[in-house]
């Protein structure tokens, strides 16, 4: 969710009076709330992720926070817990060297345009693609012209023995690996039904299809296309962003459910950084402390700790409790992948959410 | 290249006038362009100069201007970046005009010690940089990979820094002489194009001249202009032909209009590779491309596919 979601506005502490004092105009009423316990509860726009068995971390935020966008999208992609320790892989394409096979199609995907760097693997396969396309190699409509472009590019992608150039044979690759995931992808079959027709929409079914369609991917990227930076009119746009999130989300959870793969799969959030404990004159400007809302195969409940609102820090912000070594560190230990291995410092899984 | 500066901390107006800095200094003499640099507004904001007085200097110019524009790594101590933050130091930014402005009380009152010389100024520390042993042959060498997509050889590079030194630090007759090497004749597709290199080539082959496009496209495959990852620039690299990548090229290449040149070509094989400036192409490509030409009747669709085919190939990914 990048841009910086408020997950102060996705969990909302209903019952906590400074939060209300903060956010005279921006907060969502404690009557409209969805509880979840009788301290926080849902934004009203969230009714059947409401129903669904989640897991929600206060509290999350990182040491040493920075207010740039670019920065922390830097650190979060690349599993730079403190923001001192840059890696030259994706935390995601690490998870995907750790447990991708090297045959498969692609270990990781990401379901929008551009190479995310989350993605940036060592070894593994991984490749963007939009959520539009089924993941079908782009080409011309007309049946008959779409074989001749194919035809032509399994011709020039093939390896050619006899080159000495070993960039040409590495542009070939990328080729042939791009057509090859194509042709997985088009053995398996559309079935997803009851998605909205948005992009996180779209988005989640195609995730869903390469689940069904166990061809190897093991790490799943979908940016939700929405804006989060909600520095204006703020109250409007998050319900939107929730409205999108809820219908889209509910719709492959229960695809999951329906085929019998909810204890196969985790879904995880993430965002740069929360939103500041206090608003601006109808919205909120960057801050550090947020929420993960983790679904499927999770041990449900609240984790994590709720930041004082009354007790910020020096620059006026929510002081975090789970940091994104800890976070990460979790989604590491559900794939049976050592945190030691994929993360700096010494990060420890959040007790409780990783079913045993 | 390094000496980059990101909009993303920078106001749009200063991104621009840094750009038309470096284009106007391109190809003349190296330490005019460092020194307009070192005090070009948006550079002091990106790399944090604008806010740094003597008494309690930022360092991040002063290590970047010898680790990556000056000089490489190892060539100083940190004693030196230390010194040459201080004597960096008094510069400050308005906004509003996009200007910069000396402020002496923020700036050193006393000379110290910077790569073995006494300096005071900004422009004693970039004369510092540009005197110094190393810094012809770290310049002339990264435009030797630019162009020739490989580091050179120490003999080339040291000839090179040669050439650099006894021109005054005048970049065109390094470039010049990079050129005209042996070296370059015979380095084709060396290394990837970059997204910038590679939408700039496509829209000239596809005669499409759409700006907001060849933007969008490049953020696609992981390069928007003016946004680095980095101090340092974006990497050269294999990543640029991962499957991702392959994937947009290939879409891009679909989307262009058929080429006049090619549809009433007598020979349009021939006429798409002089279209596509691709003058050495592989048996295996150029099999491809014959096998398409034959199999198609139409020569609007002949010519959009050949097209097509032409530039998503593995050697116009190459530069």
């Amino acid at each position: 969710m990048a841009g910086g979601n408020d997950g102060y506005s996705m969990v909302v502490p209903y019952n906590t009076g400074a939060y209300y004092d903060l956010r005279p105009t921006v907060s969502t009423a404690p009557g409209s709330v969805l509880h979840i316990n009788n301290e926080i509860g849902f934004h009203p726009n969230l009714p059947r992720v409401h129903q669904r068995s989640t897991a929600i971390v206060e509290g999350l935020g990182t040491v040493n926070p920075d207010l740039s966008h670019f920065e922390m999208l830097r650190r979060w992609w690349q599993g730079d817990v403190d923001g001192h320790s840059p890696q030259a892989t994706g935390f995601l394409g690490r998870l995907c060297d750790a447990v991708g096979d090297p045959n498969a199609a692609a270990a990781g995907v990401s379901l929008g345009w551009g190479p995310t760097p989350a993605l940036l693997a060592a070894r593994a396969v991984t490749l963007s693609l939009s959520p539009y396309d089924s993941g079908g190699y782009p080409g011309p409509w007309d049946y008959n012209l779409r074989n001749v472009w194919i035809a032509g590019h399994r011709a020039m992608s093939h390896p050619d023995r006899l080159e000495a150039n070993a960039m040409i044979t590495t542009a070939r690759k990328g080729d042939a690996s791009a057509l090859k995931f194509s042709d997985v992808m088009a053995a398996i079959p559309a079935v997803g039904t009851g998605y909205p027709d948005t992009q996180l929409g779209h988005q989640l079914a195609m995730a869903a299809r390469l689940i069904r369609g166990s061809i190897g991917v093991r790490v799943i990227h979908v940016p939700f296309n929405g804006n989060f930076d909600t520095h204006l009119d703020h109250k409007a746009q998050y319900a939107d962003r929730m409205t999108e999130l809820d219908a889209a989300l509910n719709a492959f959870l229960a695809e999951l459910q329906r085929q019998h793969l909810m204890n196969r799969v985790l879904v995880a959030t993430v965002s740069e950084f929360g939103r500041r404990a206090t608003q601006n004159a109808n919205g909120l400007d960057h801050g550090t402390a947020s929420i993960g809302l983790l679904a499927g195969a999770i041990h449900p409940g609240v984790y994590g700790q709720r930041p004082s609102f009354t007790q910020l820090d020096d620059e006026g912000d929510l002081v975090p409790a789970v940091g994104m070594g800890d976070y990460y560190a979790t989604l590491a230990t559900w794939m049976r992948v050592d945190p030691h291995a994929v993360l700096p410092g010494a990060p420890t899984p959040i007790p409780g959410v990783v079913l045993t | 290249m390094a000496g980059t500066t990101s909009l993303d901390k920078v106001s749009r107006r200063m991104m621009w006038n840094q750009h038309l800095l470096v284009r106007q200094h391109a190809l003349g003499n190296f330490r005019t362009l460092l020194q307009a640099i070192t005090v070009d507004p948006a550079m002091l904001v990106y790399l944090d100069g604008a806010w740094s007085s003597a008494d309690a200097p930022n360092e991040n110019y002063a290590r970047e201007v010898m680790e990556l524009f000056g000089l490489g790594r190892l060539q100083y101590t940190e004693d030196d970046v230390r010194a040459g933050a201080k004597a960096l130091a008094g510069w400050g930014v308005d906004w509003d005009s996009a200007t910069a402005t000396f402020y002496p009380w923020n700036a050193l009152d006393a000379p110290v010690t910077y790569l073995g010389r006494s300096v005071m100024t900004a422009s004693d520390v970039i004369d510092a940089v540009c005197d110094h042993a190393a810094c012809p042959g770290w310049v002339a060498g990264k435009i030797y990979r630019l162009l020739v997509g490989v580091d050179p050889t120490n003999t080339r590079r040291t000839q090179l820094a040669t050439i650099f030194r006894s021109n005054n630090l005048e970049i065109a007759p390094v470039v010049e002489s990079i050129l005209r090497g042996p070296e370059f004749l015979t380095a084709r597709m060396n290394r990837p194009r970059f997204p910038v290199e590679f939408m700039t080539a496509a829209m000239a082959a596809g005669m499409k001249d759409d700006v907001d496009y060849s933007r969008w496209r490049c953020g696609d495959m992981g390069q928007v202009p003016f946004l680095p990852p980095n101090v340092a620039g974006w990497a050269s690299g294999p990543k640029w032909l991962s499957p991702s990548l392959a994937i947009v090229r290939a879409d891009v290449a679909n989307n262009f209009d058929p080429v006049a040149a090619i549809v009433h070509a007598t020979n349009p094989l021939a006429a798409t590779l002089r279209q596509c400036s691709m003058h050495e192409v592989g048996a295996q490509t150029r099999n491809a491309f014959a096998v398409a030409a034959g199999a198609i009747f139409y020569p609007e669709a002949r010519a959009r596919t050949l097209l097509a085919l032409a530039v998503s190939s593995p050697e116009f990914s190459l530069a």
